[in-house]
């Protein structure tokens, strides 16, 4: 994905070739990690191809594209929970109800919905580790470059985030298929 | 270094339940299919967010616009003032505050003088009733709070 030297119109041809390869991607995970927010979604993953793009020049390779996208893409979550944890406790204080996504959605709601409040509960560091390799497929050790984290700290928060999730969620145990992403 | 990062071992140790939930978890909890008319709208936003991006904002400020700014400035400073325009009343401007007049909104009086006056610089830079932001109505902690509360 190019690198220092390059000029700046195969940059930008590159970068907007690289947004139509990582769009689904970014929206499908900024979604999950997001508890299941369109709007928010669009909103992370926008900000992440920003940053991403403001850094594109000082990527030299050393990591993989995707891995690199992905901590970037990690990090725009986390800022964007944490001002929207702080828009509903101020809204709360007031008595009134910070506006959520109000998207329709075509699959199991309700199941989603409880999918989502059950990765809430976990740290962080779980939900993050959780989304990326056991929803969007990434290795331990992609997950860890991504979250720049030591590939035991990944397998740590991966087993206590299933057995919390097993714990919220168990009535859920292989009732759609047995297809493994991990 | 624990003995966990030592391994460089990708593998998980899930038992076939554990594969299983886990499964059904990634199936159920995925976005719903995205049209392409919304991937086209993200594209469109983000590339209209790439180009407001500040880039070498000096490349893109024309010179001739500068200095015709700067000589703008210049006219208005050494401009003489016209001998109608009151000096607010400190007293005046605690009153207007104290019935919850905005601190930006000018005296009628003086708006009407400055309107009628001929100096088409000074008509140029003096705020109309037009030009006055419907925000500068409210105090800066209610805009605090509505920023917050997402209710701009």
């Amino acid at each position: 994905m190019g690198g220092l030297g390059e000029s700046e119109a195969a940059r930008e041809a590159r970068f907007a070739a690289f947004v139509a390869d990582y769009r689904g991607r970014a929206l499908s995970t900024a979604w999950r990690l997001s508890g299941g927010d369109d709007a928010l979604a669009e909103d992370i993953a926008q900000d992440a191809f920003l940053a991403a793009h403001q850094a594109l020049p000082s990527f030299r390779g050393d990591a993989q594209l995707s891995t690199w996208f992905y901590r970037i893409l990690v990090r725009t979550a986390h800022r964007h929970r944490r001002k929207r944890a702080v828009r509903f406790k101020v809204a709360g204080l007031f008595g009134l109800e910070a506006a959520r996504s109000t998207t329709p959605v075509s699959g199991d709601a309700p199941l989603r919905r409880r999918i989502a409040a059950a990765l809430d509960t976990l740290s962080e560091g779980q939900r993050a580790a959780f989304v990326l390799v056991h929803m969007e497929g990434l290795t331990v050790t992609e997950a860890a470059e991504a979250l720049g984290s030591a590939p035991g700290t990944v397998k740590s928060h991966l087993h206590r985030a299933l057995v919390r999730l097993r714990e919220v969620l168990g009535d859920l145990q292989g009732t759609q298929g047995t297809e493994v992403t991990a | 270094m624990s003995k966990h990062d030592t391994q460089h071992d990708d593998t998980l140790p899930l038992t076939d339940a554990d594969q299983a939930f886990v499964a059904t978890l990634a199936a159920a909890y995925q976005p719903d299919e995205r049209h392409p008319a919304r991937d086209l709208a993200f594209d469109r936003a983000l590339a209209a967010r790439l180009e407001g991006r500040p880039r070498r904002a000096w490349a893109r400020w024309p010179v001739g616009l500068t200095l015709a700014a700067a000589a703008a400035v210049l006219v208005w400073v050494v401009a003489p003032r016209p001998a109608s325009t009151p000096t607010p009343d400190p007293g005046a401007v605690g009153g207007a505050l104290a019935v919850g007049t905005p601190p930006t909104a000018p005296p009628a009086a003086a708006q009407g003088d400055l309107e009628a006056t001929s100096d088409p610089v000074l008509a140029l830079l003096t705020p109309t009733d037009a030009d006055v932001d419907d925000d500068a109505l409210y105090p800066d902690d209610y805009l605090a709070l509505a920023d917050v509360l997402a209710l701009n």
